[in-house]
């Protein structure tokens, strides 16, 4: 059992589309976690993961007459959920520009709380986004090769190098912190 | 090979392997170099491990955000849903009270002038039953036929004069791509003993558009012509609903009564129904050629003028049904919810005191099929019926021999026809046994795209068929006064492959210790017939057959198959898609529309040809 997602109940689902509230409701409670986790890793910002989780769902609810099931419905949602929060990004990074610095950068400092994973989410932090989304996304939220590709819209071979490439990066990081740990 | 470059290669698979991500002979492979190598021995399991903290990673402190969420959701609108579609048809049906929705115009509501879904009922076939003559042209525009065609338009001529003689002429106005292109121009010419048609051969969308190239090949153009017609032939069908919706707007329940409109200086109301029950209407002007396909369930918005009964305008509404989606992929168009489909509008019409001479002649081209009828004066009880308001029109033998005798007025119309043979298969199998009073009794079936209602009268002498766009009322008022008494069906309507099947009283159809009884139907259906069958292996099966009064016109209405005992749902090649039913696993068949599960040891199956997934789900989880 690896974090592997649910499928929604297709009648809810169904519900859900035809604008019934108590139905999409029950969406928002079943996927709003894996979404803010998807959306915390993208942005490294808690107040910025509410904010992504909150646009994905509206974006949801408004699209959701169009969903296909031509994908799995979370591969669906991952994807909305990655493009609110690029958006957010894109957002902050214009913002950045224009106002103070210092205080943005505070506010983007990566999550480092005195917890057992601490080394693991700073590690995941530092990795540069293309390669994070991708480890995230198959990691952490239980996705495959396929789905993901589907999400960031690449190639499956694409995928399979930068999952990789964070594995290996992260490897490194926390190997170097175990070296230390153990040095000390 | 060298050895570095080999295990860089093996490297690069590392996590897809421990994945479980790659082709088997790849990952073979790797396993295999893995076992013997170990540097890229170590390379795996520090990928491992990594992979294990990422996936072991204690759950982060997520915040509960559905408060936050759910108020920024858009308040529900008042929107033609489920729920509110179907009381909407109850009030409706009521008949009783003013029924008046979603107004968007303003409104008099002192006058009491508004008509409930039943009184326009009533006023549609005393218009139909007293018209003459009628003269008009629409123009259409139809959208998503073709990727490379978004949008065509076209334009119809629609002469009729009573009971059947009519000429429709449709003529293509698109601007195709180029001239390869097929033009959907129709035309079909009907008098009461002749119906030729000429349209463009039939493409398949993939072959489209040389298929029908007038410069690859000659048979561009089809002409198929009948002649001695019998009349109100179902295989060679006038499209009148056009005219007079009859059929579409026959039953109360079938429709909503929305506002008061002008259309073209014409007062009017807007109705709303969904396409299925809407299909002799928009069929009307699809009589030949070709066409996109439309979804059961999409909505019709039709405006009729309040003094005629003439439809003046109409459009096919994208629905947002939600399997929908599915039957677009399968029908290769792509729609939103809402899009406007088709779009029909009167650009004017008369009831014209005659027409030019040659108006209905037909050409006598064409491939010709001889319907057999010959004109003969019936005598006897047949010839002395007295349907409401409807004189004699034609008598004689049928192609197989039958006698017939035909009553119209305007539209109106019902055919009586006597053979030596029995029952129809389908009245025998699946119509509803209606009580005669006296008269013993009659198997009804209603109105099909092609046919009008029908009551099958079961007689020591053979059988009596009656055919009509009457409504059903009144169909069985006309057969309750018949000089007869209508026999029972058999009891045993098929024997087949040691399954015999036998009809039940429909009554009894959830009688069976395994069968369910639905507690949720869609308006204005009801149990009509049942039939059990055993085979030789002990399997027990109950059908139930669920229809609407006055006409199913896309399908055969609502089917429900239970049996026992059964382990496992039949092998199919079909794709399926899964559904989850309470804590069963169900499967449901866009195909056949149809949803199947096992309960227990029990087969259940709700087939809904006119409907979507969400109906049969509704039902399923109704059964009690």
């Amino acid at each position: 059992m690896e974090g592997v997602l649910e499928e929604p109940d297709p009648q809810l689902l169904g519900l859900a589309r035809a604008g019934e509230r108590g139905a999409f409701e029950s969406l928002v409670r079943a996927y709003q976690a894996d979404v803010w986790r998807l959306s915390l890793h993208l942005t490294n910002d808690r107040g910025l993961a509410d904010d992504v989780t909150q646009d994905t769902f509206v974006r949801v609810y408004r699209f959701l007459p169009r969903f296909r099931g031509d994908s799995k419905f979370s591969t669906w949602l991952f994807a909305i959920a990655r493009n609110c929060a690029l958006d957010e990004l894109r957002r902050i990074k214009r913002r950045h520009v224009l106002a103070d610095r210092a205080k943005v950068e505070h506010d983007l400092q990566p999550i480092a709380q005195p917890t057992s994973g601490v080394e693991v989410r700073e590690a995941l932090a530092a990795l540069p986004l293309d390669l994070r989304e991708a480890v995230v996304l198959i990691d952490m939220l239980g996705e495959s090769y396929r789905d993901a590709a589907r999400v960031l819209r690449l190639p499956e071979g694409t995928v399979k190098s930068r999952v990789h490439r964070a594995r290996r990066t992260l490897a490194d990081a926390l190997g170097e912190a175990e070296r230390g740990t153990d040095e000390a | 090979m060298k050895p570095e470059l080999r295990c860089d290669e093996i490297r690069a698979d590392i996590s897809a392997f421990v994945d479980g991500e790659l082709r088997t002979d790849r990952h073979d492979e790797v396993e295999d170099h893995v076992a013997s190598c170990r540097s890229c021995a170590a390379e795996e399991s520090s990928i491992r491990s990594v992979r294990k903290l990422l996936r072991v990673q204690a759950i982060e402190d997520v915040p509960d955000l559905t408060h936050a969420i759910m108020a920024r959701i858009p308040a529900p609108k008042p929107r033609a849903g489920w729920t509110e579609r179907f009381r909407v048809g109850a009030i409706a049906a009521a008949a009783s009270a003013l029924v008046v929705f979603g107004s968007t115009l303003p409104f008099d509501r002192d006058g009491g002038d508004v008509a409930a879904a039943g009184e326009i009922s009533r006023l549609v076939r005393d218009a139909a039953r007293s018209l003459e003559a009628y003269r008009a042209r629409f123009s259409i525009v139809e959208r998503g036929w073709h990727p490379e065609v978004p949008v065509r338009r076209m334009t119809a001529r629609l002469d009729f004069a009573a009971p059947e003689n009519l000429r429709l002429q449709l003529t293509d106005r698109t601007d195709y791509p180029d001239a390869e292109w097929p033009r959907n121009d129709v035309t079909l010419i009907a008098a009461s003993d002749t119906w030729w048609i000429r349209e463009p051969s039939s493409c398949p969308e993939a072959a489209l558009p040389h298929c029908a190239s007038p410069t690859t090949w000659a048979g561009v153009v089809e002409t198929r012509r009948v002649t001695n017609r019998e009349p109100f032939d179902g295989a060679s069908p006038l499209p009148t609903d056009i005219i007079v919706p009859l059929e579409t707007l026959a039953a109360a329940e079938g429709f909503e009564v929305r506002e008061r409109a002008t259309v073209a200086g014409r007062a009017a109301y807007r109705l709303t129904l969904e396409y299925r029950q809407a299909v002799p209407l928009v069929g009307a002007i699809q009589q030949g050629g070709a066409w996109r396909e439309l979804h059961p369930l999409d909505r019709v918005d039709l405006w009729i003028d309040t003094e005629t009964w003439f439809p003046l305008r109409f459009r096919v509404v994208a629905g947002d049904s939600p399997d929908r989606d599915w039957w677009s992929t399968r029908h290769g168009v792509d729609d939103e919810p809402g899009d406007v489909l088709l779009e029909v509008r009167a650009r004017g019409f008369s009831e014209p005191d005659g027409f030019p001479p040659g108006t209905f002649r037909a050409p006598s081209s064409g491939i010709t099929r001889d319907g057999g009828f010959r004109p003969a004066v019936v005598s006897g009880d047949l010839a002395t019926l007295d349907p409401p308001g409807l004189q004699l029109y034609r008598s004689g033998t049928a192609a197989d021999g039958s006698r017939l005798v035909a009553y119209a007025s305007g539209m109106s119309y019902l055919k009586v026809v006597r053979s030596r043979g029995a029952l129809s298969p389908e009245a025998a199998h699946t119509g509803e046994e209606i009580s005669l009073g006296s008269r013993g009794v009659g198997y009804y079936l209603p109105a099909t795209e092609t046919a009008g209602r029908r009551l099958e009268i079961r007689t020591t002498r053979g059988v009596l068929q009656l055919h009509t766009n009457l409504s059903r009322a009144t169909l069985i008022d006309v057969a309750s006064q018949l000089h007869l008494r209508g026999r029972a069906a058999p009891v045993v309507v098929e024997r087949a492959g040691g399954v015999s099947t036998t009809r039940i009283d429909p009554a009894m159809a959830f009688e069976q210790r395994f069968a369910a009884r639905p507690t949720y139907l869609p308006d204005g259906y009801s149990v009509v017939n049942a039939t059990v069958s055993r085979a030789a292996d002990g399997v027990t099966s109950v059908t139930a057959y669920l229809r609407r009064s006055e006409g199913e016109f896309d399908g055969a209405g609502i089917r429900l198959v239970q049996a026992a005992p059964v382990r496992f749902l039949p092998p199919s090649s079909e794709e399926f898609v899964e559904v989850a039913l309470g804590h069963v696993r169900g499967r449901w068949s866009t195909e056949r529309s149809e949803l199947e599960w096992i309960d227990g040891r029990f087969y259940r199956a709700v087939a809904v040809p006119s409907a979507d997934l969400y109906t049969a789900i509704r039902i399923a989880r109704g059964l009690r």
